[in-house]
């Protein structure tokens, strides 16, 4: 007997060291949500025994985790820095940060590695998501106007977190060294070059010298995984302090300064418990949260990853990543500097600025019409900015070429990498006449398809009289050879000049293991 | 149930659906694998013919047929059964390729290939100066070693259907080389009665009736080939070694001149 009491002994005792505290009938009960069956309340002490816990609040006010409060957009925002940190880290063992290896160890990672393209899909999903939920999080810290007072400091440390998050995402942007990648930081980095007084100076520190080569990559793989981390975790620990502990969450305005019947602020200010109230409410968030990452990379997201940078070649159409579309499209209402380094720098100094310029003590909705209004006016600028800086608005591809891009786009897979191999069939196809019936029906659609686009065009005057070819050689074991050929008649320029033919002419190539596919 | 309890339920069958998504995803896991690997392959073979269209066709011809004197055939049963043998290279295919490619040809080998007078195969690795970067070499070798099924009759390529005029007879390939001997300047080195008045080199008025007797064991088409490709490989007595016949004679060309060369009797 004394032996097996013993032994119950020494076993809750290793159950208390490793549950800071809390005896094995104690966790039952917990998982029960039963009250603490000892005094004092064990999972009080457990937030002064564990190092994780002691930085959470012992108690909440109950109005301070309703949903529709906090979206539970900061606790999303952490779940991804956490994933990001634990993906990033196995993602570093394959990577290799020189412009030589860089892709290809990417396509290393996508082909040979196990689970090594889901680990890049969810990577990159949930660094995605951070930026998301980390601007939504602001949004809704400024809507609810809980930045006020005391809370201005935290606020301000939100917003250079938000910087930081764009960093990161920004720097990740360069690691597959693509052509998507290298051109947007090319652009990105060219607007540090439109900074007055330091902008070359600040370039050239960026890239690592006058274009992004093997130094860049090696300073934004370093900012990437060494010096934004650690300056985010440093900083989200201040924000979280100061909200857990500096000077109490918020709650929804009109309970903290409504005019309430005092049952309903009894029962809105009523306090719960961390443990396990919350905590059990985490666990079910992140659950969920890794459940929708899992599921989304493995079903419906890839990672896109281009063709190998070529600082020789620039795209037909390059995009900002798209938490960088604003910036993008206010570099097309004017120049470098005002456009992509003022505006931008403006905005985040407001953003910094906010507590001490709105010195409105009230946050009711309803006192602070101008507040929200403004809110609103810059989300709608955000907004129309991201419309305007997409390929598509402002620049405009020469008709041929863009009917090129459509049919056979310079990256990714266009509508004749779709139709299975064995159905190309080869041959000349002009798009007007052929007999489209003796075709098979995935080709010919296509070829009308061309046809309804060349049509298009000349309607608009775009392309008059145009035609448009296709040619499927066989060119290899398993390899077509596609030319598209678009010609059209160009208005004679000037009284000595005839009017002449046009002809645009794509060339590319098809490999079996690369068609049919969507 | 309390709310906890819902919670953490819901937590637990969401954990436990992703755990049988990761090991679902896991047992697809090699076939997938497999896949993208065939894919990247096929991406690099693709962007491989790319860069031999920009690069090496004008030397190893459109299709790899090779150009004359200037390079050899790549897309060539002896290229894929031969050629290693040839020069002694103990690696793979793919390894000698990529060398050839990035070092270009240091020592010419035989077969010998003049080149257009200046270089041999030039170094194309930005190593070495030359304009490649190490993964499109890599893309050129997928490509060039995907010719490999069709250079050793596994499979045949189909042409491109197209109307073609009916085929043309030795007299037509003959007429048209005529054009290419007058056009390329054969004549200001060779005399062909009634031609042309070169001295410099052998009097060709009458070369069909003596080539096939100028080596032994060669045909009288492939002499006047070799003599093309390669002049001092036989040098008639009396001739002191010839100029390089440069420029480019593609494949059919040089066919045509032969044709037309073979019509020279006595």
């Amino acid at each position: 007997m004394f032996r097996i009491t013993h032994l119950a002994a020494a076993v809750d005792a290793r159950a208390r060291a490793i549950a800071a505290g809390l005896s094995i009938s104690e966790l039952r009960a917990l998982l029960r949500g039963d009250k603490p069956g000892e005094r004092p309340n064990p999972r009080y002490r457990a937030h002064v025994i564990s190092f994780l816990l002691h930085i959470r609040p012992r108690t909440y006010p109950l109005a301070s985790t309703w949903f529709t409060h906090t979206f539970r957009l900061g606790f999303f925002t952490t779940f991804f820095f956490v994933v990001e940190a634990l993906t990033g880290v196995v993602l570093m063992i394959y990577y290799v940060p020189t412009p030589d290896q860089a892709y290809a160890s990417i396509i290393r990672l996508i082909t040979r590695v196990p689970f090594g393209e889901l680990l890049r899909d969810v990577h990159r999903l949930a660094g995605e998501g951070m930026v998301a939920c980390a601007f939504l999080h602001m949004l809704r810290t400024y809507v609810t106007a809980s930045y006020k007072g005391v809370r201005s400091f935290t606020w301000l440390t939100g917003v250079a977190l938000l910087a930081i998050t764009l960093g990161l995402a920004f720097s990740g942007y360069l690691l597959p060294w693509d052509q998507l990648a290298y051109w947007a930081v090319t652009i990105g980095t060219s607007m540090a070059a439109a900074m007055p007084w330091i902008g070359k100076e600040l370039n050239t520190l960026l890239r690592g010298g006058p274009d992004i080569g093997a130094d860049g990559l090696l300073r934004f793989y370093q900012l990437h995984v060494i010096a934004l981390p650690l300056a985010a975790l440093l900083l989200l620990g201040v924000h979280y302090y100061k909200v857990a502990r500096g000077h109490g969450l918020s709650l929804p305005a009109h309970i903290e300064e409504g005019d309430l019947p005092p049952a309903e602020r009894a029962a809105a200010t009523r306090r719960i418990d961390f443990i396990p109230d919350l905590l059990a409410h985490e666990v079910f968030l992140a659950s969920l949260g890794g459940l929708a990452l899992i599921a989304l990379a493995l079903f419906v997201y890839d990672a896109p990853l281009e063709r190998h940078a070529n600082p020789q070649r620039t795209p037909l159409e390059t995009a900002a990543p798209w938490f960088f579309l604003w910036v993008q499209g206010l570099l097309k209402l004017g120049d470098k500097a005002w456009m992509g380094i003022g505006v931008p720098l403006a905005a985040f100094g407001l953003l910094a600025a906010l507590p001490y310029l709105d010195r409105n003590p009230s946050r009711l909705a309803r006192r602070r019409p101008l507040a929200l209004g403004l809110g609103a006016l810059g989300v709608a600028a955000l907004i129309v900015l991201t419309y305007l800086g997409t390929p598509g608005y402002g620049v405009h591809l020469p008709a041929a070429v863009a009917i090129g891009q459509a049919m056979a786009p310079e990256e990714g897979i266009g509508p004749l990498h779709m139709v299975p191999f064995d159905n190309l069939p080869l041959g000349v196809f002009a798009a007007e006449g052929t007999d489209e019936a003796a075709l098979p029906a995935s080709f010919a659609s296509v070829l009308s398809d061309l046809r309804r686009r060349l049509a298009e065009a000349d309607a608009r005057g775009a392309l008059p009289q145009a035609r448009g070819l296709i040619i499927v050689e066989e060119w290899q074991a398993d390899l077509k050879r596609i030319t598209l050929r678009i010609t059209w008649t160009t208005e004679p320029a000037g009284e000595t000049q005839a009017e002449a033919r046009q002809v645009y002419t794509r060339v590319f190539y098809i490999h079996r293991q690369r068609s049919g596919h969507d | 149930m309390s709310r906890i309890q819902h919670e953490l339920l819901s937590g637990l069958i969401a954990t436990v659906l992703s755990l049988a998504l990761l090991i679902a995803a896991g047992r697809a896991e090699p076939e997938r694998l497999a896949r993208r690997a065939a894919a990247a392959h096929a991406w690099e073979i693709e962007i491989g013919a790319e860069l031999y269209a920009d690069h090496c066709r004008s030397c190893h011809g459109i299709n790899g047929e090779g150009v004359g004197q200037l390079g050899p055939a790549l897309h060539d049963d002896h290229f894929f059964r031969g050629r290693l043998r040839e020069v002694g290279w103990q690696g793979t295919p793919g390894e000698y390729v990529a060398s050839t490619i990035a070092l270009g040809r240091v020592v010419a080998t035989a077969p010998f290939y003049a080149g257009d007078g200046n270089v041999v195969m030039p170094a194309w690795s930005q190593a070495y100066g030359g304009p490649l970067r190490p993964d499109e070499i890599q893309s050129l070798v997928a490509f060039v070693l995907n010719w490999e099924a069709s250079a050793t009759g596994t499979v045949e390529l189909r042409p491109v259907p197209t109307p073609t005029p009916s085929l043309e007879d030795l007299a037509g390939q003959a007429v048209r080389g005529e054009k290419v001997f007058l056009a390329a300047g054969c004549g200001d080195c060779h005399t062909i009665a009634g031609l042309s008045k070169g001295t410099s080199g052998p009097d060709l008025t009458a070369v069909a009736d003596i080539a096939g007797s100028r080596r032994p064991g060669m045909s009288a088409a492939d002499y006047l080939r070799e003599s093309f490709l390669i002049p001092n490989a036989y040098l008639v007595a009396g001739y002191e070694e010839g100029a390089r016949c440069g420029g480019i004679l593609s494949q059919k060309q040089l066919d045509d001149l032969v044709a037309f060369l073979l019509t020279r009797k006595g």
